[in-house]
């Protein structure tokens, strides 16, 4: 009975793991797809170098296997990376009476709230003095947002939290 | 200096209204140029630009006024009166003239709340002067924010109903806002237009000359603000960003040209910059300071 529970738990656990590295690993298909070729083209200049008789081509197969190994080193960075981002750190939650606060009067940071994500403006240039085109700092402004601007600026700003559903 | 990196600004630095105008006066004294006339219309404003036109030093007024344009109507500035001003005007009209309107234009009530002439019995209304000596001007510039973009005459809740010249007359426009606008960016503006047409614009109808880059962009303090040193309160030697500088979106030459004389400017001397020249001056630009 004891064993069947623990088998359970493992069981669930390791699935749990397994979906956020398959979540994960989604993220960066491109990227390990890309990583296996070039360990492949690796794998078959070495390979080129062991069979030819010409120095020459020796050199040139070490060149171009250095590089595919540089190429690999970088996408693995890539996904480290890209892992690092998704892994959920615990986003801060506020309150529209907390993000009310951080309007970025007296020295306050200036938060703004876009469809539920709170970023950090205190240090953008558009928002002087914690406003912006008659807009203060410490609101929700997503509807004001849609009416003017593209969602890829967004990712320019440093983001602090979510919203807190209630 | 040559500059094959690209920067904008070396290049601009050397065209000073002065060197446009001066080049100018010589083509119009070997005749390769027509001095054209102007007419400079006062609608819905508050005549600041017209003493910002008065200030200017690179050339002087006088110079203006006789080498490079001939201004045949300035409600302020013009000798005659009366009916005798608006035939002025009129007879302006059929000629190649440069229209420069100052101030928006009141559309309430079909423009009544503000009358600029009275002519043979009739009122004659800023939004029909407009009108008329728009559809006919070989160039149309409108001179400060409110003509430019509506600004301070048509700031919430605008019960004259004004209305930028733009919206009003359905054609292109050359913009130079400011409030008021630098006497050298109008008459840079108007040399350049009468010597070597029109000058190169923004996406706004803003010459690049003037309109180019952002005040952030060449602001003696952008140091403080690179290095997140800023001001908690006026007075203090940091960036004003946090007091709500409007630097980081005007796009003038402040900094560079300064005003008055080219002796100072706000930032210069401790107050942010409340971005008169911008589109949405003033309510979009408020408050002006914040604590």
């Amino acid at each position: 009975m004891f064993f069947y529970a623990i088998i359970c738990f493992i069981f669930i656990y390791l699935s749990v793991r397994i979906f956020q590295g398959v979540i994960n690993m989604k993220m960066s298909e491109k990227e390990i797809m890309e990583l296996e070729k070039s360990c492949r083209m690796a794998r078959m200049y070495s390979n080129y170098i062991k069979e030819t008789p010409c120095f020459f081509e020796r050199q040139r197969y070490e060149m171009l296997m250095l590089k595919e190994i540089e190429h690999a080193a970088f996408l693995i960075r890539v996904i480290n990376k890209k892992l690092e981002e998704n892994f959920s750190r615990q986003d801060r939650e506020f309150t529209l009476e907390e993000l009310a606060s951080f309007n970025g009067a007296d020295g306050k940071p200036a938060y703004i709230a876009v469809d539920g994500v709170v970023y950090d403006v205190s240090n953008n240039a558009a928002w002087g003095g914690g406003t912006h085109f008659g807009l203060t700092a410490g609101t929700d402004v997503t509807s004001e947002f849609k009416t003017c601007h593209k969602e890829q600026i967004l990712s320019k700003l440093p983001r602090v939290g979510v919203l807190k559903n209630i | 200096m040559k500059n094959e990196g690209g920067c904008p600004l070396v290049s601009y630095k050397e065209s000073l209204s002065r060197t446009i105008a001066e080049d100018v006066v010589e083509k119009i004294k070997n005749n390769r140029v027509k001095k054209l006339n102007a007419i400079w219309l006062e609608a819905t404003g508050c005549s600041g630009n017209i003493i910002s036109f008065l200030n200017a030093e690179n050339p002087g007024l006088i110079f203006n006024l006789t080498q490079i344009i001939n201004l045949t109507y300035n409600n302020t500035l013009m000798g005659a009166e009366g009916e005798k001003a608006f035939e002025e005007f009129l007879n302006t009209l059929n000629t190649e003239f440069i229209l420069l309107v100052d101030g928006a234009v009141s559309t309430k009530e079909d423009g009544r709340y503000n009358i600029v002439a009275n002519y043979k019995g009739r009122k004659i209304t800023a939004l029909e002067a407009v009108k008329m000596a728009g559809e006919k001007a070989k160039y149309v510039v409108t001179v400060g924010t409110c003509s430019s973009y509506g600004g301070i005459s048509s700031a919430r809740p605008n019960p004259s109903e004004s209305k930028s010249v733009k919206e009003v007359l359905n054609r292109d426009v050359i913009r130079l806002p400011g409030c008021p606008a630098h006497p050298d960016w109008v008459v840079g503006t108007i040399a350049h237009l009468v010597g070597f047409g029109m000058p190169a614009l923004d996406a706004e109808s803003r010459p690049l000359l003037f309109y180019g880059v952002t005040i952030h962009d060449t602001c003696t303090r952008r140091g403080f603000f690179e290095k997140k040193i800023f001001a908690s309160k006026l007075g203090e030697e940091g960036c004003m960003f946090r007091l709500g500088c409007r630097g980081p979106v005007t796009k003038t030459d402040c900094p560079r040209r300064q005003w008055n004389g080219y002796v100072n400017w706000p930032i210069g001397d401790n107050t942010p910059c409340i971005g008169c020249a911008q589109p949405f001056f003033p309510d979009g630009m408020e408050p002006f300071v914040r604590y």
